[in-house]
């Protein structure tokens, strides 16, 4: 059958659609994300998002390799596998004339050839940085294993200068990080999370400073960055490398480990908005406004109920499996406190919904003493505070949302009735024992204690 | 019959109307005429630069119309709330890392400055103007960056600060010693008296000199201003040798790599992202990381040498080339940027390994 001309670009569209249909189908199939090569769930779109600012500004690179320039995408799958930032893939570093070893290792993350089984193993280069540098492969085994030799930390500085010389090694080679050494060497630094790969096995540097016994106590006993050649240090991650010496029979060994750490994941990890407000919960009886209340010379206490109610939007109804990564919501959150007036409430209540989580409590029979009040307007600001705790992957994150209320009570202080004159002519009166002033405005009572809010006028001026 | 005589009433009125409306606007346009006379005897009479300035000055402040094109309502906005954004923890004296970042954030967000200025004739969508260096005097930052500011009258300050903010002023730019000068007491030529004034007639402002035009970190343009003449001249001789080679993909200013150091990240055609603090020309260290590829390390050189002097540059790019023809894998190099800072530039780089450095820091001589 012979296509009329007017069907055939519906035909043809139709065709596209269905093309393009089933591409996005293998698209967003289930990434493995123990092995490179199978994709990744995600597009650029998707990730952006939640990238530090410096990636999320630049979907790609490009690099000259003197006779020609080429682009190299943010590479997805590296980032959703292992939270790394790297552009273009192992094979993009022969452009600029590097040559990527592979070296066969147990559960290695890459593949050689197309038998995923057969060849897993990690190569020496993942691809490019952002600054168009070949980035190292942490995993790759290319620490050399002192035979059981005593192994020491060595200052880079004090490293002979053929060792400096093969690894473009200066004196100065840390000094643009000087400025930030207190964040870098700070015992919550990040820096002692990253990582090695030893025999096939991750090892932090904080484990191995613990094996050679400079980390005692949860605090480093080295001052890092006499010792470690900071290569990169971002928010987003970092390299350093350390270097060994070993004591053989032909003198002594120096060998290196690269130290890396992607922290990017926790710190682009986003936290959900949260806010919170109070409110006065009960009536007491003699509010005249909202949040104005009276009280007269005869009322020694006021007593309030507070309540606050905060909301956490974390949009977990709205987020896919992957943004789940990426994004702490309920299931990141380990406790939760609620305080208002510095008190801790233990009255509290949680309510699940499918986009966000409500927080309930309140502060029963909070008491305001007249003898707290001046005469007149009194403005009180009642603080209160939800506080959200998360945790991933061992790091404690906490949302604080404040938020206040400001009351006004106004205090009828009773005066003391003046005595009657037993004279004619009344002598001079201090201000102080002057009548008080009355107030231009007449002040409302709340009509349970007074019935006429008109005769509290009246009752000022009988003092 | 009566119906003709109204008609007759209605036009008169009409037209007793246009010739109300002609004359009105031309009253207005009469103005230009005396402006074009008044600014001509000056001119004829031989005055000072600065004189000129602030005549013109007082004619734009006195005139409606040039006021709204060019008298503009000045809106700020915190960099802090802008870059550094929310921070949410709940101890006072927290020492946690994120903590420290966001600390040394504030620090050099203290530098900056964000206004807008939004003119109520001529610019619908006004460029966020991001100051950075100290902006403490009502006349900053032009009297930090003109070398002979001070030799101005008192009373014609104003007037030349105003002419700088729109972009309009005579400035001189020495390449040699990165310096800029006004010469507020030399006789004004006719020429520039001139162009001035029909620039103003023409309601026109410009991007001012110590601006460079590039992107905030959500991609709006914003205009990013200078108030040190060694910075200023190093970013506008950066960005100028890039955009020849057509090398810039796009750019944007954020904190550097490091997360603390406000900087301008540059995506460049052949050597993927780097960023120069904006406090380059105050001491901050520009590291351009490299590796030993001869046409990346070429690259990177080449930056340094656009930051130079251009009187510099030529034996920069000598010792470079000799450097890259040797077998040294490191090197220091100093040159001067003026007579007050001097640029000290060490390359580092490994024959065997990927790994090394471009090192670019100013030295107060």
């Amino acid at each position: 059958m012979v296509l009329s001309k007017r069907k055939a670009p519906f035909v043809v569209l139709l065709f596209v659609l269905f093309v393009l249909l089933c591409g996005n189908i293998h698209f967003q199939a289930a990434d493995n994300n123990s092995y490179y090569g199978d994709g990744a769930s995600a597009k650029w779109t998707d990730i952006a998002p939640y990238l530090p600012v410096l990636y999320r500004n630049t979907p790609y690179i490009s690099v000259s390799n003197g006779k020609n320039t080429k682009t190299f995408n943010f590479n997805i799958e590296l980032f959703c596998d292992l939270g790394l930032f790297v552009y273009g893939d192992p094979n993009s570093v022969q452009f600029t004339g590097m040559v990527n070893d592979f070296k066969a290792t147990n559960g290695g993350y890459f593949r050689s050839g197309n038998n995923k089984d057969a060849f897993s193993g990690e190569f020496r280069f993942l691809g490019y940085s952002i600054h168009a540098i070949p980035i190292t492969n942490s995993r790759f085994p290319n620490e050399v294993q002192p035979d059981g030799s005593k192994v020491s930390l060595v200052k880079y500085t004090n490293l002979p200068a053929d060792v400096k010389k093969l690894y473009g090694i200066n004196n100065s080679i840390n000094f643009s990080f000087l400025p930030i050494r207190d964040l870098i060497e700070s015992v919550n630094s990040p820096v002692w999370n990253f990582t090695t790969t030893i025999n096939g096995k991750d090892v932090s540097l904080r484990q191995r400073l613990t094996e050679l016994g400079l980390f005692k106590n949860n605090k480093p006993l080295i001052a890092l960055l006499d010792y470690a050649v900071i290569y990169s240090w971002a928010e987003s991650g970092g390299v350093i490398r350390l270097f060994f010496c070993s004591e053989k029979s032909s003198g002594p060994f120096y060998s290196y480990a690269t130290f890396s750490g992607p922290v990017s994941v926790d710190f682009s990890t986003k936290l959900p908005e949260v806010s919170s407000s109070i409110k006065i919960a009960n009536n007491p009886g003699n509010e005249i406004n909202k949040n104005v209340f009276y009280m007269g010379p005869n009322d020694k206490t006021l007593s309030l109920d507070v309540a606050l109610n905060g909301v956490m939007q974390d949009d977990l109804g709205k987020l896919s499996e992957f943004m789940k990564q990426f994004a702490y919501t309920r299931k990141n959150m380990t406790k939760y406190s609620i305080s208002i007036e510095g008190k801790e409430i233990y009255d509290s209540s949680v309510r699940f919904s499918e986009n966000s989580v409500s927080f309930d409590g309140t502060l029963r029979k909070y008491i305001v003493q007249s003898s707290q009040l001046d005469h007149g307007r009194n403005v009180i600001k009642l603080k209160g505070c939800l506080k959200i705790y998360f945790n991933r992957n061992s790091i404690t994150r906490i949302i604080e949302a404040p938020c206040f209320l400001e009351i006004t009570i106004i205090y009828q202080k009773a005066t003391p009735t003046p005595t009657p004159a037993t004279t004619a002519t009344p002598t001079p009166t201090s201000s102080s024992e002057l009548p008080t002033e009355i107030p231009s405005v007449p002040i409302p009572v709340p009509s349970s204690t007074h019935a006429n809010p008109s005769l509290s006028v009246v009752v000022n001026r009988k003092w | 019959m009566i119906f003709k005589k109204e008609k007759t009433r209605i036009i008169s009125f009409l037209l007793f109307f246009f010739v109300c409306i002609f004359t009105l606007s031309n009253c207005n346009n009469s103005k230009n005429p005396q402006t074009d006379i008044q600014a001509s005897q000056i001119i004829q009479s031989g005055i000072s630069r600065q004189s000129f300035y602030t005549t013109l000055y007082n004619e734009i402040a006195t005139d409606e119309l040039l006021r709204s094109a060019y008298f503009a309502e000045i809106t700020e906005q915190s960099p802090e709330d802008l870059l550094n954004g929310n921070f949410l923890t709940t101890e006072k004296h927290d020492t946690s890392y994120e903590s420290l970042i966001h600390q040394a954030k504030k620090d050099n967000l203290s530098n900056l400055s964000i206004l807008t200025r939004n003119y109520s004739q001529g610019s619908n969508d006004p460029k966020a103007i991001w100051l950075w260096g100290k902006n403490n005097s009502s006349y900053s930052p032009w009297d930090s960056l003109i070398e002979d500011f001070d030799e101005i009258a008192d009373e014609s300050k104003t007037a030349v600060v105003f002419f700088c903010n729109t972009g309009l002023a005579k400035l001189n730019e020495n390449q040699s010693n990165y310096t800029l000068s006004f010469k507020p007491n030399e006789k004004i030529p006719e020429a520039e008296a001139l162009q001035l004034q029909q620039s103003i007639k023409a309601k026109m402002r410009k991007d001012s000199t110590n601006s460079i035009p590039t992107t905030d970190h959500e991609g709006n343009e914003i205009l990013l201003c200078f108030s040190d003449p060694t910075t200023l001249f190093m970013f506008k001789n950066l960005t100028e040798y890039l955009s020849e080679r057509e090398e810039i993909i796009s750019s944007f200013v954020f904190f550097d790599e490091k997360g603390t150091e406000l900087s301008l990240w540059i995506n460049s055609v052949s050597g993927g992202m780097f960023s120069i603090p904006l406090n380059i020309g105050q001491g901050a260290v520009c590291v351009l990381p490299c590796y030993s590829n001869k046409t990346f390390l070429k690259q990177r050189l080449d930056i340094v040498n656009s930051l130079l002097p251009k009187g510099e540059r030529q034996k920069a790019n000598a010792d470079f080339e000799a450097l890259l023809n040797s077998e040294i894998y490191e090197k220091n190099f100093s040159y001067s940027l003026n007579e007050k800072t001097r640029a000290d530039i060490t390359v580092s780089f490994s024959r065997e390994e990927y790994s090394g450095t471009v090192y670019f820091k100013t030295t107060k001589c």
